[in-house]
């Protein structure tokens, strides 16, 4: 099997897709001739022409709404939000009009629209291209949002999702767009949403991470192999909705649970999985629900020294893991 | 002949590891208590005592043979805090204070001797936990952490279920039966099994399967009960001693698990998120 980056998993995947259904087409930012600021659609112009790959004016609002006028009118379009910082301005039709399309038709309408957006910190990218917006649209019914950390993963969700009939939000954090390799089958396999995957097995200390910061999480794991702590970690790839069950066994299964998120500690992701974990595995609980987050700042700081005190890391990871095991 | 068992380091699961450990632990003891429990005092207790090892030699043995090492006496000891000791060292006195209570009462208990008595018998505390520990580290620190996945309930009435027919030696040759009646004395040692269960299991869960706490609490209560009947049997053991204690356990056993018993969940019902978004998937 051929080892490819996460960018390269984007790039292959779309444009297999592509290939396969001519309903698909993609429209961004600088998407077209340029390929992407991160080369995602780098060569699918020149094999799929200027009418699937359009370069859009800089408006995030209407790259969205075009979207989804095209998917209500029967086409699979796939936009790209350059920097998830910049998909603000398209919050109205996302939230308002995308997500709401198959409930307000009573199903009669649904609204199969793709938006990826490269997101998270930990490159230097300072205040407008470092956020974590994952919590902000897993609060909105309507709305897949999904967060594949590996090539396999990335190819398998993402050619699921072109194939979701309802708003699917791809996050795929950037800063693992080159770091991260893996093997790629070559068959057109996919991976169903609301399917968490177990990344390591472990008995002491379940971690639920995703993004970056399960690599972060599996370098943690292993380092504290050293101290007889075994973690297991949970990579839950859907983040809306969320396969409940495995977080739930496996946390069943060691007592403890630590979440991991690089998104702000407040109201982020984890609270959402420890209110879950606090109703439905109290009496399996050996001691609290902990997180390690991004602090509680109104954006990543440019510099490099503040930034890797707002970013959660292997060590900070592993103290927090320590700790829990040893509660 | 080659030893043969049914798990080895390539095809073992936490549910086998449970199954061999409670069949070979039960076999062993057994070879030491049955003679042990029907023999003459001091040979007797000799046997017993030695029985008494088997759950500690048979974690070992399957450490050894499966390769692990999830024993780990150093971790054992980080886990201890103050509050979990006292817990352990007061739960004895707990569990049997309606009883001492009721002696109390009736003026049949006179706390100076029981004192006096106590302070006698300190060395045979240390003995009681040295045995408790080894019995301990098989029942607690081994097997209690490879039955995870399953409800804490029906764990507890696992352990209790294997815990009495593990001490079947004992109550079959009539060993700490008060009473006249050795069918009412079966039936209480078989509750008494099951209700003490879920406390030792609490606290090795709480010390992170450290089988310190529930050593020192099985220690306790086997001392504080020898103390006891140190005192005078004023009460056959079915009667008053054991209902009123297996009675009160049963009552600590309802308010320590109250959440368990907060009805039938109903059933599954689709979840609003789940109508709104059905996951529907096209070409």
């Amino acid at each position: 099997m051929p080892e490819i980056t996460n960018i390269e998993a984007v790039t292959q995947t779309l444009q297999s897709e592509m290939r396969r259904d001519p309903k698909i087409f993609i429209t961004g930012e600088d998407v077209g001739k340029r390929g992407g600021v991160f080369r995602a659609t780098k060569g699918l112009m020149e094999e799929f022409g200027e009418e699937r790959v359009v370069d859009s004016p800089l408006s995030e609002l209407s790259l969205v709404a075009v979207g989804i006028g095209a998917a209500l009118y029967g086409l699979r379009p796939v936009v790209e939000i350059q920097f998830a910082d910049f998909i603000a301005p398209a919050f109205n039709q996302i939230v308002q009009e995308a997500a709401r399309f198959r409930y307000r038709t009573n199903g009669e309408w649904p609204c199969p629209l793709l938006i990826r957006t490269p997101y998270g910190g930990g490159i230097g990218g300072g205040l407008y291209h470092s956020q974590s917006i994952e919590a902000t649209y897993s609060h909105i019914p309507g709305l897949y949002v999904v967060a594949p950390s590996t090539p396999y993963d990335i190819a398998g969700m993402l050619r699921y999702a072109l194939r979701v009939n309802d708003p699917v939000l791809f996050l795929e954090h950037k800063k693992t767009y080159r770091l991260i390799k893996g093997e790629v089958p070559a068959d057109e396999y996919m991976i169903p949403f609301m399917k968490a995957d177990i990344k390591r097995v472990g008995n002491d200390v379940t971690v639920i991470a995703y993004g970056l910061m399960l690599h972060e999480t599996l370098q943690a794991a292993q380092e504290l192999v050293h101290e007889d702590i075994n973690v297991e970690v949970i990579d839950p790839r859907t983040l809306h909705p969320l396969d409940q069950d495995t977080i739930l066994s496996s946390v069943k299964k060691t007592g403890k649970a630590l979440i991991v998120h690089e998104d702000n500690l407040t109201l982020g992701l984890g609270a959402e999985i420890a209110a879950l974990i606090a109703s439905e595995a109290f009496e399996f609980l050996d001691a609290p629900v902990m997180r390690v987050a991004g602090p509680d700042v109104p954006a990543m700081p440019y510099a490099r020294t503040m930034q890797d005190y707002f970013m959660p890391n292997a060590e900070k990871i592993a103290a927090a893991v320590r700790k829990l095991n040893a509660y | 002949m080659r030893l043969s068992l049914p798990i080895t380091p390539q095809s073992t699961s936490p549910w086998r590891e449970a199954l061999v450990f409670a069949g070979l632990t039960i076999a062993l003891t057994w070879l030491f208590w049955l003679p042990g429990a029907f023999l003459p005092a001091v040979l007797g207790n000799f046997m017993l005592a030695i029985g008494s090892f088997a759950p500690l030699a048979v974690a070992i043995f399957l450490e050894i043979w499966l390769q692990e090492n999830t024993l780990a006496p150093r971790q054992w000891l980080k886990t201890l805090s103050a509050r979990g000791v006292a817990v352990a060292v007061l739960l004895p006195f707990f569990i049997l204070m309606p009883i001492l209570m009721l002696r109390f009462n009736q003026s049949t208990l006179e706390i100076g001797k029981l004192l006096n008595d106590a302070r006698g018998m300190w060395f045979s505390l240390i003995l009681l936990f040295v045995l408790a520990l080894a019995e301990e580290i098989g029942w607690r620190a081994y097997l209690l952490p490879r039955l995870k996945t399953i409800p804490l309930y029906l764990t507890n009435f696992f352990v209790g279920l294997l815990w009495f027919t593990w001490q079947l030696p004992l109550v079959l040759a009539g060993r700490f039966n008060e009473s006249e009646n050795f069918g009412s004395f079966f039936i209480e040692m078989f509750l008494y099994s099951l209700l003490i269960t879920p406390f030792f299991n609490r606290l090795a869960r709480r010390a992170n399967y450290s089988p310190v706490l529930s050593a020192i609490l099985r220690a306790g209560l086997q001392f504080t009960v020898a103390v006891y009947f140190l005192q005078g049997r004023a009460d056959p053991f079915t009667d008053t001693f054991g209902t009123l204690t297996i009675g009160w356990l049963f009552v600590l056993n309802l308010i320590l698990f109250s959440q368990l018993w907060q009805g039938k969940k109903p059933p599954a019902e689709i979840s609003e998120l789940e109508r709104v978004m059905p996951l529907e998937v096209g070409n």
